[in-house]
């Protein structure tokens, strides 16, 4: 039965259509189920089944957090589509989204230096903003297979992802 | 005769063997115990009916004494009585802090901290273990048997190091540790169970010395662990300390001895537990020099000076709220740990920022020993149908070294436990056979700013050209936040898994040897304290030496230079060799400390020559050292 | 044929099914083990069997299987504090000897 697990697709483990759009509920109640059966703790006293116990609740887990967040979902898909992303060496941007990148982190470096939260909370609600028509984007391009202006738009969400730490870090360090 | 509790539908035990589940809150102060009889949990008392064991083990001549009894060493033998051990659980010489003076004699060996006691040297494991002994006999007393099982609380932000040392003092007092449990996380279940309410509780767990936030939720039997946060430096003491300083200056008091300072910070402490009942609070002391000290305070007055620190606490909570992504009201119930919480103040500063009355009803000393049995019960298999499932998340996250002196994180703090992840690398050179890997904690991004938890070299990979090899490293966080490391070499297949402990801890081995050493003898004790000493005496003639060839090198013949040079490495070698037996490595410190003092005997007598000579032309004596 | 319980063990039982939050009643039983033959066992009902012999005893319910009846006839229960133990004692009027612990008897 442990087998099983780790042979599915982050998809069919969870029950899900592969899709981008997905049940985030759905996710999480079967997340749960999963663990309720797989969870070391269920196999305290049993050392036979711990070390696998230990590895299918690791690679749930794993899938979980994998579906759970958009950016790693389109991968994850584009990736089942036989599509790789390499995000550390595909650095290549258009000079206006480089542009609109840099006009942001001066934007968090100013209003961190002014100690200003209403603006970094703007910037917050702005980002998320643009990460939503991102997502909304994907969405389409995933429809109609679209896989390699997917890939542009992974790494810009990636962009998006990063800013939303550094705004989130300079909010809780004020 | 043992007595009988009434057990789940179908769930009762064979005569003596039972399912006896503990929870044991290991805290800095003070230790509690407890268990699930008859379906309720309740906090063991020990012989003179108290449930808050001091967490204080005296070493004395004969007998080891924990707890209560142990109260009056303090004073009468500071050196052999250890208190708030905790705090050293996992740490390094470097960690302590500089500012704090010890009664204990520590003794430098490798990194981890020793304490020379009575009864040899003892490290916080074993201390910790003495506690664990004595938490576990009130168990068994209480019980009428050995318990089946244990669950251990730690703090949340508990790094890795100081996790397994809690693990390991738990094996070492003889107890099968089923889990370690995150402080909070424990008030949380013993809250969530009682209410049998679904949602979501944040838990606010102020104590003497530390602060934690925890944010879980309770869906169909899953409690999730959803964000934690802190403040390693906030907490009762420091309302204390400020207290203190009020009064020095409401009563224009300065330059206190010791014993005056001491005299008034508990005075100060017992204003702040004072207040928690009555309006106003007063005390008069005559102070050693005679000087007498009358000072009283409102409640408003005492909630003035205290408000900022209060409010300095919402920090971490908001944080908590933000990385959980989640808003204030979506919080439907706020659990109150820890005894400081019972200060008025902090009730109504957080009743304020959440507009709902905080949870109080379990005694905030008792809660997270309750959660603790709560969880051990499950965990030992005695409840069936109410049973849940608890997913707790690492505090911290874990990365690797990188060029340049960088981390990359590999697992970020609160992803969900257990967690594997795993990380391709490839060598650089051909032929290359050996690579090293540095595994760190923390947040930071540089190296000098995080916990290393292990750095160790990976060997016997098959000679290839460069770039061809590919090593698969996986680091394995449990559900206790114990972290292990295996390697891979994935082109050949050969399998050269390995395991990694922290270096702060002890590994398994040294786990039975120790076990194997408390039932042998106490002879090897000696011989361990002997060789201590001996290693304290070649640190100390190391010292001098190599003080002595920075500043006046220049006196000797280079075949002088490289004898005393040799003779120091030699020693250094020795030092740093792991011990087999004691006695044999003891001699052969000696011998090697008595070889450098005579190759440098003749140096010693140029310097001594130099000296004088410089005395004669007009300096002073005091110049010379 | 009868079991019962003291007015203190029953209302310890009280709490505890209380506190539970669910629950009819407690049953009584023995099983066949233990260092000297039989064994006595306390749990919590939350649905009687067909066998089941109902007794109530200062308020609350007790159960007992058919086949344990005819060792435990005539059984008070009762609960006590020695030293820093507590719990429930079974005072049977048919044990002849018991194990050193009490949990096991013959009769």
């Amino acid at each position: 039965m442990f087998d099983e697990i780790l042979n599915k697709n982050y998809f069919q483990l969870f029950g899900l259509e592969q899709n981008f759009v997905i049940d985030i509920e759905q996710l999480q109640n079967k997340m749960r189920e999963l663990q309720n059966i797989y969870h070391p703790d269920n196999f305290a006293n049993d050392q036979e089944y711990l070390n696998k116990a230990l590895m299918i609740s690791s690679h749930i887990n794993h899938a979980y957090k994998s579906l759970q967040d958009s950016q790693l979902r389109a991968t994850y898909l584009l990736e089942l589509n036989g599509v790789e992303v390499d995000l550390v060496y595909d650095t290549k941007f258009s000079s206006e989204f480089l542009m609109a990148q840099i006009e942001i982190r001066e934007r968090i470096e100013e209003a961190k230096d002014d100690e200003d939260i209403d603006e970094l909370e703007n910037l917050e609600t702005e980002l998320k903003k643009e990460k939503q028509k991102l997502e909304r984007d994907i969405t389409d391009l995933f429809v109609n297979e679209e896989f390699q202006a997917i890939i542009e738009l992974i790494k810009q969400l990636a962009f998006y992802n990063k800013l939303l730490i550094v705004v989130d870090d300079s909010i809780s360090s004020l | 005769m043992a007595l009988l509790q009434i057990a789940e539908p179908d769930m009762a035990g064979n005569p003596h063997q039972r399912n006896i589940a503990i929870g044991i809150d290991l805290g800095t102060t003070n230790s509690l115990v407890a268990t699930v009889k008859s379906g309720e949990a309740s906090v063991l008392v020990d012989h003179d009916g108290r449930k808050l064991i001091p967490s204080i083990v005296h070493y004395g001549t004969d007998e080891t004494i924990v707890g209560n009894q142990a109260i009056s060493f303090r004073v009468e033998d500071p050196a052999n009585t250890i208190v708030s051990v905790k705090r050293f659980m996992g740490r390094s010489f470097s960690d302590l802090d500089s500012n704090i003076t010890y009664p204990y004699k520590f003794i430098a060996s490798g990194d981890s901290i020793q304490i020379n006691t009575r009864n040899g040297a003892k490290n916080p494991v074993q201390i910790s273990a003495d506690l664990l002994k004595y938490l576990r006999e009130i168990a068994v007393e209480a019980m009428g048997e050995e318990p089946t099982g244990v669950v251990i609380t730690v703090p949340a932000y508990f790094d890795d190091a100081q996790r397994h040392a809690t693990k390991q003092a738990g094996e070492l007092a003889g107890l099968n540790v089923l889990r370690l449990l995150n402080e909070p996380t424990a008030a949380a279940i013993a809250y969530g169970l009682d209410s049998k309410n679904e949602g979501t509780f944040l838990v606010y767990d102020l104590g003497g010395g530390t602060f934690d936030v925890s944010i879980l939720r309770l869906t169909k039997g899953v409690f999730e662990v959803l964000s934690v946060s802190g403040d390693t430096h906030l907490g009762g003491d420091d309302f204390d300390h400020r207290l203190f300083c009020h009064i020095l200056e409401k009563c224009a008091l300065s330059q206190l001895n010791d014993s005056d300072s001491t005299l008034l910070l508990m005075k100060a402490k017992s204003i702040k537990e004072q207040l928690t009942l009555s309006d106003r609070a007063s005390f008069n002391v005559v102070l050693s020099c005679k000087k007498i000290v009358n000072f009283s305070i409102t409640r408003h007055e005492f909630e003035e000076i205290m408000l900022k620190l209060v409010q300095k606490t919402l920090l971490p909570v908001k944080k908590a709220l933000r990385d959980a992504k989640l808003d204030k009201d979506e919080i439907n119930e706020i659990v109150m740990v820890g005894g400081s919480t019972r200060m008025l103040l902090v009730r109504q500063v957080i009743r304020e920022f959440f507009n709902k009355e905080p949870l109080t009803s379990i005694n905030p000393d008792e809660v997270v020993a309750i959660g603790a049995s709560i969880q051990a019960d499950v965990l030992v298999g005695n409840k069936k149908d109410d049973d849940w499932l608890l997913l707790d998340v690492t505090p911290l996250s874990l990365g690797v070294e990188t060029m340049g002196g960088l981390v990359e994180k590999i697992i970020p703090r609160n992803s969900t436990l257990p967690i594997a992840r795993a990380q391709d690398f490839t060598t650089y050179k051909d032929g290359q056979t050996a690579m090293t890997i540095h595994v760190l904690q923390g947040e930071r991004e540089l190296v000098k700013d995080c916990r290393s938890l292990a750095k160790f070299t990976l060997r016997g990979i098959p000679p290839m050209v460069a770039g061809q090899a590919r090593i698969r490293i996986t680091y394995q966080i449990d559900a206790d936040g114990l972290l292990s490391v295996s390697a891979k070499e994935m082109v050949t297949g050969v399998s050269s898994s390995i395991e990694v402990k922290p270096s702060f801890g002890l590994n398994d081995g040294d786990i039975g040897k120790m076990l194997q050493e408390s039932i042998t003898n106490a002879g090897i004790d000696i011989e361990a304290r002997l060789y201590q000493e001996a290693i304290v005496d070649a640190n100390a003639i190391l010292d001098s030496v190599e003080k002595a060839l920075f500043a006046d090198s220049d006196l000797l013949e280079e075949l002088e230079l490289s004898k005393i040079n040799n003779s120091c490495l030699k020693l250094k070698i020795a030092i740093a060799k792991p011990v087999d037996n004691y006695r044999s490595s003891s001699e052969s410190l000696k011998h090697l400390v008595e070889e450098l003092n005579h190759v440098s005997s003749d140096f010693a007598n140029i310097r001594m020559d130099r000296a004088i000579n410089k005395a004669f032309s007009g300096k002073k004596v005091s110049d010379l050292e | 044929m009868a079991v019962s319980a003291t007015e203190t063990a029953a209302t310890r039982v009280k709490t505890f099914l209380e506190k539970r939050g669910k629950g009819i009643g407690l049953r009584l039983g023995v099983k066949t083990s233990g260092c000297s033959g039989l064994a006595y066992k306390i749990e919590f009902v939350d649905a009687a069997n067909e066998e089941d012999k109902l007794f109530e005893s200062n308020g609350i319910n007790i159960y007992v299987d058919a086949k344990s009846l005819q060792y435990l006839d005539g059984t008070v229960l009762d609960y006590t504090k020695e030293g820093v133990q507590e719990g429930f004692k079974f005072t049977n009027p048919n044990v002849k000897d018991e194990c050193g612990c009490g949990e096991s008897f013959t009769i």
